[in-house]
This record gives C-alpha cells, sequence and structure tokens, in this order.
C-alpha cells in the first residue's frame, strides 16, 4: 500500500519510469478486464490505452483511502462502457430493452472450469447480458448503478442479468460434461 | 452452498484473469501523456507570455504618459492634445522634441533684439506639418524669405535623450533644410542638411551668430560584434520550478530508463517485482558557447539580434567499470537494433561526463527597458534552434544495467527557447559590453523516440555581447 501511495506519488512529478512501473502493475489485470466487455483484443487494447490515459490524467483526484487498483478498475469499466457506446459495432449489444423481471433462480453450481474457459464463455453472452452480468457478477455493480451507467431502468438490468446468468450456468454445466460441444454455443 | 456462491466463484475466478498487452500499448500511452504534459506546459507559457506582453504594453504606455506629462509641464505649453496621451512614447519624444524647439524659439524670440521678419505661407505650411510652433519662430529674412534661423537654446546638455532625438529628427530637418540654417564657423549662414547635421553635436545648442561648432552622431540601425556565455547545464524532464522533485533520482539524457520487457511478472496471488538496476543520479556540468551576432535596431526600444554559435554543455555521473564489448539488443523500444555495444557497467566507481556540441542560430528580441545613456537595461528573449554535431552521452538499459552508446538515439536538431537580462557598459563608446544573466531550455526531447522520459536540456549562466563595428 505504501509503495503504491510512493508510485502515485512519484507519478503525479511526472516520473515517466514510475509511470511505466503503474502501468506493469496494473495492464495484465486490466487487460482482463477490458478483454470481458469487448469483442476482440485489439479493442481490449484500445480501451486499455484509453483507460490508461485516463487513469495518468486524473490520477491526482485519486484518495488513497480505496485501494488502487480498485479505482483503476472503475476507470477501466467506464472507459469500456464508453467504448460501446460510441462504437458502432457493439451499439447492438446496448441496445437493452424493458423485459419483465426474469425468476431468480437459486442455482449456485460450482465452477469446474478454467478461468480462461469461463471467461470465453462470458464473452459469448448474447448481446446485452454480457456487459450486464460483467458489471454486476465481476465488478459487483448494483442494479441502480448499472441502469444509471447504461441508461436503463433497474428492472431492465435484472432481468437481463437473470438471463446472462441462467444461461451461463447453462453452458457451465454443459462444458463440464462436454467441454467441446459447449465452448462454440454462443457463435 | 450459500446464495451468490456463483457471483462469488465468478468474481474470484475473473481476478485471476489477466494478460499480456502488448508494447505497443504502452507506446501509445506514454506518447499521449507527453502530448498531455506539453499541452499542460502550454497552459504554463501561454499566460506567461500574454503576462509578459501586457506588462510590456502597460510600461510602453506608462512610459509614454510621463513623456507626455514632460511636455504638459513644459513652460508655455497649452497645446497637448488628448489624443497624444494616447501616442506611443516615441511619439511623445517627437513631440516634446518639438515643444522644446518651439519654446527655444519663442525664448529667443523675446530675447533677440532683432525684429522677427515674415514667414512665407509655404514654409508656414511646411513648418506647421512638423509641429513646429510658428507664431512664435525667430525669423530673419535678410537674405532670402524662405530661411528661417534656429534660435538660441534653452535644452541643456543635461538632457541625455538629446542624442536620441536629433537622431529622429534628421528626417525632418532634411524636409526643411532650405528654410533652417545654422551659422558656419566662418560666420556665414549655412543652410541645415543632412550632411552637416551629421557634424553637430547638437543641433538645438545653435544660436544666432555662435560660431561654435557641433557635431552630432546619428545611431546605427546595425550592429554586429562577439557573444559567449558561460554557466552550468543539466537536463531536466520538464521546465524547472515546475518539476523540481524529478531532479533528484532523475538521470539525464545519457540515462533512458526503461523496462522494455517488463520486470513485473504477474502472477495469480501476488505480484513478483524484480528491481531492475538504477542509474546513479546526473550532476550539473560546465557549458559555454561563443559565437558572433548581428544585431538590427527596430525602433529605440526594440532590438532584434540574431547569431551563429557554438555550445557545449555536458553533465557528470557516477558509473561503474569499462566493458568492450556486449552483443545484444540493449533498450530495444527506444530503436537500439540487435547489436555490439561497448560501455559501462552501473556503479559508482568512475566519474563520467557527458558531452554535447551544439552549433545554435539563437534569434532573439531585445527591449530596451530604460532610456539611461549611461547604463541600458535589456530584456531579452527568443528562440533557437540547434543542430547536435557530437554526444559522448551514455544511455542506460535498466534491465541489463548496462550504459551504452548510441548516437543514432539522440535529436540531432532541436529547438529551444531563451530568456534574459543585460546591462549595456560603456554604451557611450564604440565598442559597448552588454552582459548579464541568461537562461536556455531545450524544447525539443533530447532522445528522439517516445516511450521515455522527457530530457530537456537546460543553461543557466552569464552572457556577453561584445560590439565590434556600428552601422
Amino acid at each position: 500500500m505504501e509503495n503504491e501511495q510512493k508510485l502515485v506519488k512519484d507519478c503525479l512529478k511526472g516520473k515517466a519510469v514510475a509511470q511505466r512501473q503503474l502501468y506493469d502493475l496494473f495492464a495484465g489485470q486490466m487487460l482482463g478486464v477490458c478483454y470481458r466487455y469487448t469483442k476482440s483484443l485489439a479493442d481490449a487494447e484500445d480501451v486499455l490505452q484509453e483507460g490508461f490515459v485516463r487513469v495518468f490524467k486524473y490520477l491526482g483526484q485519486y484518495r488513497a483511502e480505496g485501494e488502487l487498483g480498485g479505482w483503476i478498475r472503475r476507470i477501466m469499466v467506464n472507459t469500456a462502457i464508453n467504448y460501446l457506446k460510441r462504437n458502432s459495432k457493439y451499439q447492438y449489444d446496448l441496445a437493452f430493452t424493458d423485459e419483465t423481471l426474469h425468476p431468480i433462480s437459486d442455482e449456485n453450481p460450482q465452477i469446474n472450469i478454467e478461468v480462461k474457459e469461463l471467461v470465453n464463455l462470458i464473452r459469448q453472452l448474447p448481446p446485452g447480458y454480457q456487459t450486464v452480468f460483467n458489471m454486476h457478477a465481476v465488478e459487483g455493480y448494483t442494479h441502480v448503478e448499472i441502469g444509471e451507467i447504461l441508461g436503463i431502468n433497474e428492472g431492465t438490468s435484472r432481468s437481463q442479468y437473470m438471463r446472462a446468468r441462467n444461461l451461463l450456468i447453462h453452458w457451465i454445466e454443459k462444458y463440464s460434461e462436454e467441454p467441446k460441444k459447449v465452448f462454440y454455443v454462443g457463435k | 452452498m450459500s446464495e451468490n456462491d456463483f457471483e462469488k466463484q465468478v468474481k474470484l475466478l475473473n481476478e485471476q484473469w489477466r494478460l499480456n498487452p502488448s508494447e505497443e500499448v504502452w507506446t501509445k500511452v506514454s506518447r499521449q501523456i507527453q502530448r498531455e504534459k506539453r499541452r499542460r506546459y502550454l497552459f504554463v507559457w501561454i499566460p506567461l507570455l500574454l503576462l509578459m506582453t501586457g506588462g510590456g504594453y502597460w510600461l510602453r504606455m506608462d512610459s509614454a504618459k510621463v513623456a507626455v506629462e514632460k511636455i504638459r509641464d513644459l513652460p508655455g505649453n497649452q497645446e497637448v492634445s488628448p489624443e497624444s496621451i494616447q501616442l506611443s512614447s516615441d511619439k511623445a519624444d517627437d513631440i516634446l522634441e518639438k515643444k522644446q524647439m518651439s519654446i527655444a524659439t519663442e525664448t529667443e524670440s523675446a530675447n533677440d533684439e532683432e525684429k522677427p521678419g515674415e514667414i512665407s505661407p509655404q514654409v508656414k505650411n511646411r513648418l506647421s506639418v512638423q509641429g513646429i510652433n510658428l507664431e512664435t519662430a525667430s525669423v530673419i529674412n535678410e537674405r532670402n524669405e524662405n530661411t528661417l534661423v534656429t534660435p538660441a537654446p534653452t535644452i541643456s546638455d543635461e538632457n541625455e535623450d538629446i542624442p536620441v532625438v536629433a537622431e529622429k529628427t534628421i528626417g525632418k530637418y532634411r524636409q526643411i533644410s532650405t528654410e533652417l540654417q545654422t551659422v558656419s564657423e566662418s560666420g556665414g549662414l549655412v543652410p541645415i542638411n543632412e550632411r552637416n547635421m551629421l557634424e553637430m553635436k547638437n543641433p538645438f545648442s545653435l544660436t544666432a551668430g555662435s560660431n561654435t561648432s557641433v557635431h552630432l552622431i546619428r545611431k546605427p540601425v546595425w550592429e554586429w560584434g562577439l557573444t559567449g556565455s558561460v554557466g552550468a547545464s543539466y537536463i531536466s524532464d520538464g521546465f524547472p520550478g515546475l518539476n523540481l522533485d524529478n531532479q533528484r533520482d532523475k538521470s539525464m539524457a545519457d540515462m533512458a530508463p526503461n523496462y522494455p520487457g517488463g520486470n513485473f511478472n504477474a502472477a495469480p496471488g501476488g505480484m513478483v517485482v524484480v528491481i531492475p538496476p538504477t542509474a546513479s543520479p546526473i550532476r550539473p556540468g560546465i557549458a559555454w558557447n561563443l559565437g558572433g551576432f548581428v544585431k538590427r535596431k527596430i525602433n529605440s526600444r526594440f532590438f532584434v539580434r540574431g547569431g551563429l554559435e557554438y555550445q557545449y554543455a555536458s553533465a557528470n555521473r557516477m558509473i561503474g567499470s569499462r566493458f568492450s564489448s556486449y552483443a545484444g539488443n540493449l533498450n530495444s523500444n527506444l530503436g537500439s537494433s540487435f547489436g555490439r555495444y561497448t560501455g559501462y557497467y552501473a556503479g559508482h566507481s568512475i566519474n563520467y561526463t557527458s558531452r554535447y556540441h551544439f552549433i545554435s542560430l539563437p534569434i532573439d528580441l531585445e527591449w530596451r527597458l530604460n532610456r539611461s545613456a549611461l547604463l541600458p537595461v535589456y530584456l531579452n528573449g527568443g528562440l533557437r534552434f540547434s543542430g547536435l554535431v557530437f554526444s559522448n552521452a551514455l544511455h542506460f538499459d535498466s534491465p541489463t544495467g548496462l550504459y551504452f552508446r548510441d548516437p543514432s538515439l539522440f535529436r540531432r536538431v532541436q529547438a529551444g527557447v531563451s530568456a534574459g537580462v543585460s546591462f549595456e557598459l560603456f554604451a557611450q563608446r564604440r565598442h559597448a559590453v552588454q552582459i548579464g544573466p541568461t537562461l536556455h531550455y531545450g524544447l525539443s526531447d533530447i532522445i528522439k523516440h517516445p516511450g521515455q522520459e522527457n530530457q530537456h536540456l537546460f543553461f543557466m549562466g552569464f552572457k556577453t555581447a561584445w560590439n565590434l563595428g556600428k552601422k
């Protein structure tokens, strides 16, 4: 934590070495975040680049109360959402429709697959589901926050999430039985 | 299994998920950071320039007002129009000069026993254009009705501005040379023209019947000579004062701290950090330059100066022992290709002096702050375009901890700014000397590849310029 604070101070002084250290410290993790929101690694790298520029630009606003990683992560998610909103090929993914509340599933299966496979399954979720699922399940945003960020109703967010969750659980179970078949379901 | 276990598992797994971004991402990020930084500098420089311009304008207006007030304070003056207050100081000086001449004429007219003659309408017109008070002018027309004898002086030699005023009026005297006459050494009346004006020390000291020989020196427009400066140089990653903290552990142009391969290995559950060898800090070194200059007068306050200079800058640092050959790829993201390098290990056993040799073309604008003839003070600022001829500076490769040479990494053509204050000594003599503090700041990055710290040459010292000739 102290090291992080020193790193932040050095970055604020404009030290390129410190900026590079900060980047190296979080780039891998943050690319993972960006990758979950986009369709390709190239797009994820674009988001990562844009996100880090914003990180260094607004680093002065970071208060050492929370974790630096968490703060950077929020910036990355916001950058990713903005990227999706302004990029035409993602417009359809964010075209949410108001739907009736989906019944909450009480299924909590054990995930017995590798993280890489889980991420690939998340990325194969239908348009709209993926973003909401990532924001709620992975980043921990509430449905109210998701509604505000994406400009949709809280109910729509909840509904999208439950559909995504059910679909993902179904795929995970199927993948555990027949990995090769399930892996290509969403394509 | 409790509720939300699925989400917890998903979250946990995703937190372990890492991908290695390509090096291109960091290059783009660092390039954008530099752009942002430059933009921030502009936000500092533009208000500063505006402030200086505004301050200069205010001072200029202020000096114009003082000059106009001088005119108002002259006896018998009621003719200063409000518009003249808006004039520049040069115009105000002209008015002052004309008024002084007018009053001198009046004084002479009152003291002279001779009756003033009539002035022809043509002369009246021409003199009124020049601002001479015809009502009070003393005129004799013994030989020619279009002749006017300049009256007795009331302007004393104590007025240090007289040479400047006289210089400005040469053109006007030429225009009315057939009307203005002075008394030659032989006692005869001689028309004042450009030729004999140059031989007069003070045109206002002429009196009717005086046989004093006068000599006026016209101020030159062009000056040339030698210039040189000596001081200390170092490399900074920004304009000193805006980013001073960086100097402590910052390595200089001969240090390019980069981590091409990424020295941080990310792993689930923890971060293994490999600390690279660090470059030793840089200390300022001696710097000097020598060259020639040409100076052109724009008006009584402003001058433009250009020149050609040889510039030497240096910096010191402690390094380790020498190695004769290293085959590999050092600082590949800086543009170095695989090759065989010579250099030094990291360490503190040898003091290494990095030397930079430039040929520079400075262009400065000089602003004369005061009107003192004894000690003129100038504020100057301008641009410097430099070509790096040679440098033995080392680059630092942090993954290997090696200092190595690679001249191709330097930016050959660089631009910079300079500013300073100078005092002109022996201003009344032929070979005046200007001396004063100066500073140069390189706007260009010394290293031409993005992705490393900014490295700007900074020089602070004393500058001197020796006038060899004038024209």
